[in-house]
């Protein structure tokens, strides 16, 4: 493991994996756009000599009417209070994120209409006593899925033109609240399915300025869009370091080209992947690793549709797939951001040793690259491509930065990425690519042994959480609650036993089949153990 | 309910290809209105945040295996997601996810 850290570290170009953030996220990358198209070019010739058996351009449809995404492409913004004052609002130019995907254009000219607050708008009631027909609603909110509901409300129920919001998605108190980050103007979307209105975001500086106008008198807005959903075509790109002993048994490393300009945390993942690929044969040209024995794959996609397709148009081979590598802000500057490194699981029915042994990577990388670093794991996430390998049970875990105080905002730009991040998270998904695709013997023992460990202190850990409840007096019924926690004990080692026995899809013989065998029998008496000492801590408890 | 989701094994339909957002608008891609969505949310006695439905969504249709009974899942994913799940709240996707023939539902009194 250490090893492949080193090798990684003293072979990655963190500049230039910035540069690329840099290049990548100058693009509006909407799907099937002509930014995502330039995006997608820069990459491509990034990666176009480097020695790979095979550099492969993937078509598929992006067209609605056969339940694909539809590509879609903005073109212009421009955005004005026109009543009681004239003052620029927003414009696309100055703030591509001011536009809420798959909006409509307006009629050629614009509309002038009044403006007419809804609030958050998420229930019928708030529309009692408002006529929003042929108005602009103006709303707030927290999440996507608010913008969702109130475009359904105000404009497909109640009448009205488009939306205005201030809707911040994401908060973080303390950090990102339209008080504390007034000018953030966070992307949201509308249904990829709908095609009849359009919502624009502003900052919550905006939306209080027409709220305090509006106290006042009427207030009109101009609002002019263009923007095109059309039948398009999805790229993406898959190149292959074919294994040298193994070529069938292959390691995913996806990351997504799509997102507006900027969002460098996505732009981040491809600009990682370019300079990783370019480690790897470095490392190789200069001996110090021969070629890997499993085939690894790295997908350029765009998010959703492409590993969709991916899944789809490759359904016969998925079976050969050890596990995948999914990457989405993985650059972040820590201080700046408010981040922590975050590995989000596999899906627990989709149990895998990828999981602590990516751990371990993410540990030890820190550890070894930058220890003031700050990482964390957490359950499956599925706001990535990992969502749609984990639906096809492929293990798939998901290195993010997590939380990020300009997420999704016009600030999140290349500058707020960090050259030791990215050297950090290529040290995990380099690592974590090259010992599987290296995998022998003695690293498939040491991955059942890691895994069987980790277990034990998740156990441990659990221990400590129901000892604690008992002790505070917490627990209404203690037989119900000892039953529950049994449970879960016997979930946790059922679980793990399934991560333990998928080391077998790496080397299945007989000396790995014993050692599985006799680490999940180790596993099964330590949860017994534990099991016993709640049973008579709980019955202590009961009785003092 | 209970005995009736102990016996219903729902397994994913591989030839359909399932939705990844659980809200995108009414009536898309779960078929399930803002309200609905809400209903179901409050059958659970325990509080679930709109914004967490996704994750426990594809939970459900990924625990769909043909060997977990609903009231399995339930568990499982309350016990991945440190929640408390009950058994009615995954009965309710099931039973859309049936609609749209992303799960075929195994009754294992009819076996």
């Amino acid at each position: 493991m250490f090893e492949y850290i080193d090798l990684i570290r003293n072979n990655f170009n963190k500049k230039a994996a910035k540069i690329h953030t840099k290049n990548i996220s100058k693009f509006y990358r909407s799907h099937g756009s002509k930014g995502y198209e330039e995006a997608f070019n820069y990459i491509y010739n990034e990666i176009k000599d480097q020695p790979f058996e095979k550099i492969e351009i993937e078509t598929f449809p992006l067209n609605s009417s056969e339940g694909n995404y539809p590509a879609w492409e903005p073109i212009k913004v421009e955005t004005k209070i026109i009543e009681p004052i004239v003052e620029k609002l927003i414009s696309f130019n100055d703030i591509p994120t001011c536009i809420t995907w798959y909006s409509k254009s307006t009629p050629p000219g614009g509309v002038i209409a009044e403006v007419c607050d809804v609030g958050y708008g998420l229930n019928k009631d708030d529309y009692n006593g408002l006529n929003l027909k042929g108005k602009i609603a103006l709303a707030t909110g927290n999440s996507p899925e608010d913008t969702l509901r109130t475009y359904d409300l105000a404009v497909k129920t109640f009448g009205a033109i488009g939306i205005i919001s201030d809707c911040l998605i994401s908060p973080i108190p303390g950090y990102r609240t339209k008080e504390i980050t007034p000018d953030f103007v966070s992307l949201n979307r509308l249904s990829r399915k709908y095609n009849d209105s359009w919502a624009i975001i502003i900052s919550g500086r905006m939306g209080a300025r027409i709220r305090e106008l509006l106290k006042k008198s009427v207030v009109k807005i101009h609002v002019e869009i263009e923007a095109k959903t059309f039948d398009g075509e999805g790229k993406s790109l898959v190149t292959t370091l074919k294994g040298s002993d193994l070529p069938n048994q292959e390691i995913i490393i996806i990351g997504h080209v799509t997102n507006p300009e900027p969002n460098a945390n996505c732009a981040s993942g491809p600009a990682l992947m370019i300079e990783l690929s370019k480690s790897f044969f470095s490392i190789i040209k200069k001996n110090k690793l021969l070629k890997p024995k499993r085939t690894i794959k790295f997908l350029f996609v765009p998010e959703g549709s492409g590993s969709i397709a991916y899944v789809e148009n490759h359904k016969k081979n998925l079976k050969n797939i050890i596990g995948a590598l999914c990457l989405c802000g993985i650059g972040q500057n820590q201080d700046l951001s408010k981040s922590f490194l975050t590995l989000s699981r596999t899906t627990d029915s989709t149990p895998s040793y990828l999981n602590d042994l990516s751990y371990s990577f993410l540990e030890n990388s820190v550890d070894l690259t930058n220890p003031s670093l700050k990482y964390k794991e957490i359950p499956y996430s599925p706001f990535s491509d990992n969502s749609t390998f984990n639906m096809a049970s492929i293990p798939t875990i998901l290195l993010s930065s997590e939380p990020n105080i300009f997420f999704h905002t016009q600030f999140l730009t290349w500058e707020t990425t960090s050259e030791e991040v990215f050297n950090v998270s290529a040290c995990v998904i380099g690592g974590i690519a090259l010992f599987n695709s290296n995998a022998n013997l003695l690293s498939v023992i040491m991955i059942i042994n890691l895994t069987k460990i980790r277990s034990q202190e998740r156990l441990i850990k659990k221990e400590k959480i129901y000892n604690n409840q008992l002790l505070k007096k917490s627990v209404n019924n203690v037989e119900e609650f000892v039953l529950l926690c049994n449970e879960e004990i016997n979930y946790i080692i059922e679980r793990d036993s399934i991560a333990i026995e998928s080391c077998k899809n790496i080397i299945n013989n007989q000396l790995t089949k014993k050692f599985i065998n006799e680490s999940k029998d180790e596993l099964i008496s330590h949860g017994i153990k534990i099991k016993d000492n709640l049973k008579k801590y709980a019955s202590f408890i009961s009785i003092t | 309910m209970e005995n009736n989701t102990l016996n219903i094994y729902p397994k994913k339909n591989k030839n359909v290809t399932p939705p990844t957002r659980v809200y995108d608008g009414d009536y898309r891609d779960m078929d399930l209105t803002y309200e609905q969505l809400n209903e179901i949310i409050h059958l659970n006695k325990n509080v679930i945040k709109f914004n967490q439905l996704r994750s426990l969504v594809h939970e459900i249709y990924n625990f769909s295996n043909g060997q977990n009974n609903i009231n399995e899942i339930a568990k499982k994913i309350g016990f991945e997601f440190e929640l408390k799940i009950d058994p009615i709240f995954v009965y309710e996707f099931i039973k859309k996810m049936e609609e749209l023939k992303v799960v075929i539902l195994i009754n294992k009194l009819d076996k």
